[in-house]
């Protein structure tokens, strides 16, 4: 038996947890005063916020173990949202006070690191569930927002200035995804059957894994030469605002690459209905009609949400380099953040870009497990 | 009116013939089993039935009537098919696969519930435990009974069935054959069946078609095709154990000889000439047997050797696997028991052998 012995498996892991924490709170700086955008100012340890902020920090230290306590089997959850909530909302809690008029919080090592190291447990569930990531992600979403307002944190002061261009990025981030997702859905439907049944649906199939493998800022560069003639060509495509730059080549290339996983879900999805499932619907007399209906669309439906699930992440990724050719977009703020060097500016595009990711990912899932509950797990059918 | 008939029909696949000038006639109430090695064209005969091949040449008559004036989906609707894989569709629950062609053919709602009850009771599955259930969670046999269930749904005259019980193994196979028995007995429907299986042609054919090479070979009943094998193919075929063979179509009963066992506790030990007898209990429940030489009078209750009931037939057992039995139990006399393991008579090897013997002399 080791120095551990007896130890239930849920206390070594809040053990470990809880020294890390203090490890990490002790040696590295959570924060940097700065006085401004550019100038690097001095950094903040956890022991000074002690020193300065005194009460609150404590207090926050033990109504967190009071929590750990009281939801003990949660506890990685519990801790991960509340630790999160300290880090992004105390700043904006007591800070505003203690912090000089203009100046702000820039996040430090020990700011990232501790986001490591209270997430790692949830990402490391052995028993694979996903909700206690979920919750923490969520709850710290919800939480951060409601204690934003005038926090001296750096992304919190750059969020405020830049408030009306982010929420106008935003929109044509979405409309950029939206509108490629729904032409490349529009395509992939029948592409993807015929990609299933026809040779020539198979050739289309294996071009666009081929167009998959050209770099996507290629593809942007490489679709401004056909569009901009389109455009030069014909007069009216133009006052419709084709050209070789701007939304239209981005939503072009978005669908592109769209196009790939939407087809493979589709084609993997209708190649996976058995063939005895559909020779018997024809024995029974079932009509072909019927039997894409009726049969190989419920049965292919878990692997075409998937390949829509792939689709959505990758194109919301792909989109923030639409800015590249003049589309905007969240991507907006990560060029402008690494040309002005700010790590800030970059945040505030990539923050927003991974909560509607997970967001999306989360909602497909939900579907997808819905489905596949109400099929009676197909996949382990006859 | 034949309900089936075959003039002249060839299919060729790409170019590769794969049936030959077949002519063959199917009586309405028949059970037919098409035979043949792997290859020999049987499943592409029943898909000539149900249109899912059209033939190159020669036509196909349903009752009278050219199978190619009918509308496809139309004609399948009104055969029941049934596949060695079974098929269920998976997202459907058991009742709602049993209720797929009445659906199609747009019956009212409380006639397909009805249906699909009297249809799960006729293949003996209780219809409350299994109505509701998905494919996923039947065993292979119970997934074959909803298969069949399903293609007798629409009460199609004709029902086709390809390798209906290849999946299963021997025991469950064996169980599924009987019970097909039994059902075709109730519904009386034209059965064209597919097999590799001669056991199982022999004991459910009414009619055999032997083919080989894309070619009917012989077409008669099983008892003339054992008898008399009509060239080298069929002989082999066969085999030639095939006067054996015949025995699978009888039951026990059809030479069971009475019995006059000795009941335990109330008979006593009389000599009646006999040098053993078998032994029953007050129920009339089997025990085993007993030697009659030096045994005493008085205790002879200890002396009665035990018999499991797999050492015994029933009167369901038929004659080739009683004969099985005796010559790997060493016996020279079997007993039959009903379900309640009550002993109902007796078989004799000397009965059996008398019986193949005629055979022998027939042919």
């Amino acid at each position: 038996m080791g120095p551990w012995g007896g130890m239930p498996g849920s206390w070594k892991r809040a053990t470990i947890l809880a020294i890390g924490l203090g490890l990490i709170l002790i040696l590295f700086p959570l924060y940097r005063l700065d006085p401004n955008r550019v100038v690097r100012g001095t950094a903040v340890f956890f022991l000074d916020l002690v020193g300065s902020w005194g009460l609150a920090a404590v207090g926050f230290l033990t109504w967190g173990a009071v929590l750990v306590l009281a939801f003990g089997f949660a506890a990685p959850a519990v801790v991960a949202v509340w630790g999160l909530l300290g880090l992004w909302g105390l700043p904006g809690l007591v800070g505003q006070q203690l912090v000089p008029m203009g100046m702000r919080l820039s996040p430090e090592l020990g700011f990232w690191a501790l986001h490591i190291w209270l997430l790692l447990p949830l990402l490391l569930d052995e028993r694979r569930r996903r909700w206690p990531l979920h919750l923490a992600l969520w709850g710290f979403v919800l939480g951060v927002l409601a204690f934003q307002s005038g926090s001296p944190l750096s992304i919190f002061v750059e969020l405020r200035s830049q408030q009306n261009r982010l929420l106008a990025e935003l929109v044509q981030h979405l409309l950029l995804s939206g509108t490629s997702l729904a032409v490349a859905l529009l395509l992939a439907l029948p592409l993807g059957v015929a990609a299933a049944r026809t040779i020539w649906g198979g050739w289309v199939y294996s071009l666009s894994g081929l167009i998959q493998t050209v770099p996507t800022l290629a593809l942007l560069g490489l679709l401004m030469v056909p569009l901009s003639g389109l455009a030069r060509l014909f007069p009216t495509l133009r006052a419709w605002g084709l050209s070789g730059i701007g939304s239209a080549p981005a939503v072009a290339a978005l669908a592109i690459y769209a196009l790939l996983p939407l087809m493979s879900g589709i084609r993997e999805g209708l190649r996976a209905v058995p063939p005895q499932v559909r020779e018997a619907a024809r024995g029974l007399g079932l009509s072909e009609w019927q039997l894409f209906w009726k049969v190989e669309v419920p049965l292919s439906l878990p692997l075409v949400l998937a390949g829509l699930r792939t689709a959505v992440v990758q194109n919301l990724g792909n989109a923030a380099l639409a800015p590249l050719i003049g589309a905007g977009g969240l991507g907006y703020f990560i060029f402008q953040g690494i040309g002005q060097t700010s790590a800030d500016m970059v945040l505030l595009g990539v923050l927003p870009l991974l909560m509607l990711t997970l967001g999306a990912d989360v909602l497909l899932r939900l579907l997808e497990g819905a489905q596949s509950e109400r099929r009676g797990h197909v996949r382990a059918g006859l | 009116m034949s309900e089936l008939v075959f003039e002249q029909v060839h299919y060729t696949y790409g170019s590769i013939p794969a049936i030959t000038d077949l002519s063959f006639s199917v009586e309405r109430g028949e059970f037919v089993v098409l035979i043949g090695p792997s290859g020999c064209g049987k499943t592409t005969t029943l898909k000539l039935v149900n249109r899912l091949l059209e033939p190159t040449r020669g036509r196909i008559l349903l009752r009278g009537q050219d199978l190619s004036t009918f509308d496809p989906v139309a004609l399948r609707r009104s055969m029941g098919y049934v596949i060695q894989d079974v098929g269920l569709f998976p997202h459907w629950r058991v009742e709602d696969n049993i209720a797929a062609v009445p659906r199609l053919l747009k019956w009212p709602r409380e006639r397909i519930r009805d249906r699909v009850r009297e249809m799960l009771a006729l293949v003996g599955l209780d219809p409350e435990a299994y109505r509701r259930k998905f494919p996923h969670q039947l065993s292979g046999g119970e997934a074959q009974r909803v298969g069949i269930a399903r293609a007798l749904a629409a009460d199609p005259p004709l029902l086709l069935m390809d390798e209906p019980f290849g999946a299963l193994d021997p025991l469950q196979r064996a169980r599924h054959q009987r019970f097909l028995r039994a059902i075709q007995a109730k519904v009386r429907k034209t059965v064209l069946m597919v097999t590799h299986d001669l056991d199982e042609a022999i004991l459910l054919a009414d009619r055999m078609l032997v083919m080989n090479q894309g070619r009917a070979v012989q077409f008669d009943s099983p008892e003339a095709i054992l008898r008399s094998p009509n060239n080298a193919f069929v002989r082999r075929f066969v085999g030639t154990d095939r006067s054996l063979k015949r025995l699978i179509r009888l039951p026990v009963t059809c030479c069971m000889a009475a019995v006059h066992p000795l009941r335990l506790g109330s008979d006593s030990l009389e000599d009646n000439g006999r040098v053993w007898g078998w032994v029953v209990d007050e129920q009339d429940r089997f025990v085993g047997w007993i030697n009659f030489e030096d045994t005493e009078r008085e205790r002879w209750h200890d002396a009665v050797t035990p018999l499991s009931w797999e050492e015994c037939a029933t009167p369901e057992t038929n004659l080739k696997d009683a004969l099985s039995m005796m010559l790997a139990l060493g016996l020279k006399h079997l007993p039959v028991l009903d379900d309640l393991g009550r002993l109902v008579g007796e078989l004799n090897l000397p009965t059996i052998e008398s019986l193949l013997r005629e055979d022998s002399l027939e042919s």
